[in-house]
Formats: structure tokens, C-alpha cells, sequence
């Protein structure tokens, strides 16, 4: 009996040495932060916002698992090091969505962009063509004060898209586009207006 | 001794069986997990980082009493203390949260009021631009403010706050450059001394009509109107178009501005490149007493001359003439009926202290 209870005590030894003394997984934190980082760097926390907030929260929970297993006689940190390699694997998944997203809100503030010039060229025909006749000259004047308040504020678009502020860029150009849209019905109205008076 | 031996194993296996059956760990653990993502949620690290940043160190440390009571033996644990601790802690999280609702509730609505109140002003300015020829400045800016504006409604609805405030705030300095554009234009609309001027002009002309019997036209530019009287009497009122810079008074060819003064109709043109027309004894008097002294003070270029030929004529209202009041061509055909030459027309700025215009400029 005497030699159970010894390779008892050796098992609890050999079991202390095997577990409490286990090595936290810090070089695991700190490649997936560092993965974090990297995809903050590209813009994450613009064009991946969710699951960038999704990453860190996994994050946070690993590093609280390891906690956990700090505080425990029998330390046991493979979890924590399979949760760390998820966070990893995830945050490099949305390191990758970057790339596209960005050319996505690129392509749209473009779009965007061109679109409004195609708007304030429209209005400027139309303005011009306009019969500056009975009744229309002074709205028409008005207009054209209008438009050239836009056109002065169109450059800002292209200033915004070289920042790389597409979002800031599309929706400039969009709120342009709207109001030179609006100067193009005005006009119309005004046209119409002279021709049902003729 | 093999049987205390196993006496011994067998105390410790019941030891390890009751340690096994803990007490439930507190729900508050749990309950508090969960506030810390509402706080997230709610943006608290902004609106609240005070309460916040003491939630998330208080918490820390809570979850470390909790873990080191969880590693006891089940005998020796009591949850009691933790459990106080996490309440205190969900009060205090509740705390924060309650604050950075209602700061950030307290922000909207400030951006709102901020929005509401801006797109009142855009409005107004709007309105009073509609009603003058000189509008280019104030137009081009309200049109930038407008673009800013709805960029600001635009973060507003992906509840972007703090772009959006900025873009208030340059929608703002742009809408100021277009009030004071109207400020400079309409500065003397607001002066007491001279509408009360133009008000005894307009009286004295109505109390010509009355006395005489005869016809009289009074224009009133910011109203943008010609009323024909007879007997002292309104008749009939019509929509005029003026100069590109008709609210200012007359003061040099060339200033595309409308006099103001009392006149005469010298001569009825029937058919004219707008139609009918009624010429004016423009410039008058006082309009040459004016123009001399403009000159000698240097207000009016050297080779400047006084102008002339200002009329009343067809061709519509929504015209910009160069000095001219235009109407529309059946309303001329009424005022050209009734005047002759010799008929009296009053051109004023305001004769009305409560005029639309002026009352919006008041509120602005």
C-alpha cells in the first residue's frame, strides 16, 4: 500500500509540473494582434467595421480564457490557443475583404463623381438653352448663381477621393448630383412654362 | 495500515466528489458579461469613458475574485462576497449606461435642433433671394451650404454624429457668407429714417391722386409691385421686374440699378422692343443733385453719365432689365390705358416697414 501511495503523490506531482507550470500562449496573442493591427493599418475599421468589432471580441475572449486557465490550479490552455488561431485566421480573412471593399467605395464614389458631373453639365445645357425671354430671365439668373455654387463645390469630390475618403466623396458627389438635378427640373418647368405661354 | 491507506484514498475521493458539487456560480457574472457588450453597443467608451473604463477595470478585477473562488474547493467557496461585488458593478455598468444614452440622446437632439434651425435659415435666405436680382453671391453660397447640408443628413442617417456635425458647421460659415451678401444688399430696407422717406413720397403722390382725381403709379421695388391708383385709391396692383441691381437706387448709365424718386411719364411708346412703354422723366432734379455729388466724391467711375430712358414697359415680370420696371404684357396693356403723360409715378425701396422681406431679415 505504501508504494500506491507514493505513485499517488508522484501522480499529483507530475501532473502539478505538467500544468501549472504550462506556458501561457503569448507569441499566439501577439501574431493575432498583430494580424489585428495590420488590418486597422488597411482601413478595417472603415470598410469591415462588423467584423472587425467581431475579431476583437473573439480576441477579448481568448485572452479572457487565458485568464481563466491562469487562475487555475490545472492550467489548460490549448483552448485558448485554438480560439487565438481562429482570432487569426479571422482577422486575416478580414484583412483580405479590405482590397475589395475599398474598390467597391472607390469605384461607387466615381461612379458617384461622374455621375454628378453628368448632372451639372446637363443643368449647364439646359441653362443655357433656356429662353431667357417673358417671365423666366431672373429665375434663370437665380440658377445659374445656383450652379456655379455647385461647380465650386465639385472639386471637393476629387479631393476627397485622392484623401482615399470614398464614402466623404460619394456622398458629396450625390448631394451635388441631387441638386443639379433639381436646377435641370427647375429649368424644365421654366421651358415649359414660355412654351405654354407662346 | 492498507486498510488507513485506503481510508486515507477514500476520504479523498469524497473530499474531490463534494468539491465537485459547487455552488452555482452568481448570475451577475453572466448578467454583467452582457452589459459590457450593451455598453459597447451604446458607444459608451465615448459618451460615458469615465464610468466606462472604471466598469471594465472593476469588472476585471470582479472576474479575478470569481476565478479564484471558483478554484477553491467547494467547501471553502462563497460566492456571497463576489456576488455583492457584481452587483455593485451591474449598478454602476447600469449607471453608465444610463449616461451614455441619455449624452448621446442629449447629442442628436442637439444636432437636430442644430439641423432643424439651419434648414429654417437655408429656407428663409431662399425666400428673400427669390425676391431680389442680386442674388448671385447669396445663391452660390446657400447652393454650397445646401450640398454641405445634406452631406450632413447623410452621416446623420448612418449615425455618423461627428461628421455630421462638422458638416453643420461648414454648412453654417457658407450660409453665413449668404446672409451677410443679403445684409449688404438689403442694409438700407432697415433703415427707419429712409423708409419713413420713401413712405411721405408715397403719400404725397397718393394725396395728388385723391386731390386731382388724376391716376398715379407707385412702385414699391422690395415688394416687387406697381399699384395704380385713381382718386387715391388703389385700382389694381401688378408684379414688376426690375434691374439686375434694381434694389439699389440709380445712380450712374450702366449701374443696371432702378431709380428711386418721384417722376413724370414724359412719353408713351405703343409698340417698343417690349412691347408698350411709358418713358420717365429719369433723372430729375434730385437725381442730377445726386449724381454730381456722387461724382465729386468719387462714387461713380469719371466718365460716368447719369443714364437715362428708364421706362415702364411689356415683356414680363420675371425680366432682368437694366434699370427698367417690366411687366407682363396684358398688365401693360391696363397701366398704358390709363396713364398718360404727365401721370405721376413714385419709385420707392420699402414703403412698408412690414414687408415680407424685411420681416424674414428680422428673423434671421
Amino acid at each position: 500500500m505504501r508504494g500506491f501511495t507514493k505513485l499517488f503523490v508522484v501522480g499529483l506531482v507530475v501532473a502539478f509540473a505538467f500544468t501549472s507550470c504550462a506556458k501561457q500562449p503569448t507569441q499566439e496573442v501577439n501574431d493575432a494582434k498583430a494580424v489585428i493591427d495590420a488590418a486597422v493599418k488597411d482601413g478595417a475599421a472603415i470598410y469591415a467595421k462588423d467584423e472587425l468589432a467581431k475579431v476583437n471580441g473573439a480576441l477579448t475572449a481568448a485572452q479572457d480564457e487565458i485568464t481563466t486557465q491562469s487562475k487555475k490550479f490545472f492550467k489548460k490552455y490549448g483552448n485558448a490557443k485554438k480560439m487565438l488561431l481562429q482570432v487569426k485566421t479571422d482577422a486575416e480573412a478580414v484583412k483580405a475583404l479590405i482590397p475589395a471593399r475599398k474598390e467597391e467605395a472607390k469605384n461607387n464614389a466615381v461612379t458617384a463623381q461622374t455621375e454628378a458631373k453628368a448632372a451639372l453639365d446637363e443643368a449647364k445645357t439646359l441653362l443655357d438653352k433656356a429662353p431667357k425671354g417673358k417671365g423666366t430671365k431672373a429665375d434663370i439668373e437665380a440658377m445659374k448663381a445656383d450652379l456655379k455654387g455647385l461647380e465650386e463645390s465639385f472639386p471637393a469630390v476629387q479631393t476627397a477621393l485622392d484623401a482615399q475618403d470614398f464614402f466623404g466623396a460619394k456622398d458629396k458627389a450625390v448631394a451635388i448630383k441631387e441638386k443639379a438635378v433639381s436646377i435641370s427640373d427647375q429649368v424644365k418647368k421654366a421651358m415649359e412654362k414660355v412654351k405654354g405661354k407662346g | 495500515m492498507r486498510l488507513k491507506s485506503r481510508k486515507i484514498v477514500f476520504i479523498f475521493l469524497i473530499l474531490t466528489f463534494i468539491s465537485c458539487k459547487t455552488p452555482p456560480v452568481p448570475p451577475e457574472a453572466r448578467e454583467a458579461e452582457l452589459l459590457e457588450d450593451d455598453l459597447r453597443r451604446a458607444g459608451a467608451s465615448v459618451y460615458a469613458p469615465d464610468g466606462v473604463f472604471e466598469y471594465q477595470r472593476e469588472h476585471r478585477a470582479a472576474k479575478d475574485r470569481l476565478l479564484r473562488e471558483k478554484a477553491k474547493f467547494g467547501w471553502f467557496r462563497d460566492y456571497d462576497k463576489v456576488r455583492a461585488e457584481f452587483q455593485d458593478l451591474l449598478a454602476k455598468g447600469q449607471n453608465a449606461l444610463r449616461l451614455a444614452r441619455e449624452r448621446k440622446d442629449a447629442r442628436i437632439r442637439a444636432l437636430e435642433q442644430q439641423m432643424s434651425d439651419l434648414r429654417q435659415r437655408i429656407r428663409m435666405v431662399k425666400d428673400v433671394s427669390a425676391s431680389i436680382n442680386e442674388s448671385q453671391e447669396v445663391r452660390k453660397n446657400l447652393a454650397k451650404a445646401e450640398v454641405v447640408f445634406r452631406q450632413a443628413e447623410l452621416f446623420v442617417a448612418r449615425e455618423n454624429y461627428t461628421e455630421a456635425e462638422q458638416q453643420v458647421n461648414t454648412a453654417r460659415s457658407h450660409l453665413a457668407r449668404s446672409e451677410s451678401a443679403v445684409y449688404s444688399l438689403l442694409e438700407r430696407y432697415r433703415d427707419a429714417d429712409q423708409v419713413e422717406k420713401w413712405r411721405k413720397w408715397v403719400k404725397e403722390t397718393i394725396a395728388h391722386s385723391e386731390k386731382t382725381g388724376a391716376v398715379v403709379l407707385v412702385v414699391d421695388k422690395l415688394a416687387r409691385k406697381l399699384t395704380l391708383f385713381k382718386k387715391g385709391k388703389p385700382v389694381a396692383t401688378y408684379e414688376i421686374g426690375l434691374g439686375r441691381y434694381g434694389l439699389s437706387d440709380k445712380l450712374h448709365a450702366g449701374d443696371d440699378a432702378t431709380p428711386e424718386g418721384k417722376y413724370k411719364i414724359i412719353r408713351k411708346f405703343p409698340n417698343t422692343q417690349y412691347y408698350k412703354a411709358l418713358l420717365l422723366n429719369y433723372p430729375n432734379e434730385e437725381d442730377l443733385r445726386q449724381f454730381r455729388l456722387a461724382k465729386k466724391n468719387g462714387q461713380v467711375p469719371g466718365r460716368a453719365d447719369i443714364g437715362g430712358d428708364i421706362e415702364i414697359h411689356g415683356g414680363g415680370n420675371g425680366n432682368i432689365t437694366r434699370g427698367c420696371i417690366s411687366v407682363e404684357n396684358e398688365a401693360m396693356d391696363k397701366i398704358y390705358a390709363q396713364a398718360e403723360a404727365g401721370t405721376w409715378v413714385t419709385i420707392v425701396g420699402s414703403a412698408d416697414l412690414e414687408n415680407g422681406v424685411l420681416k424674414i431679415m428680422q428673423k434671421m
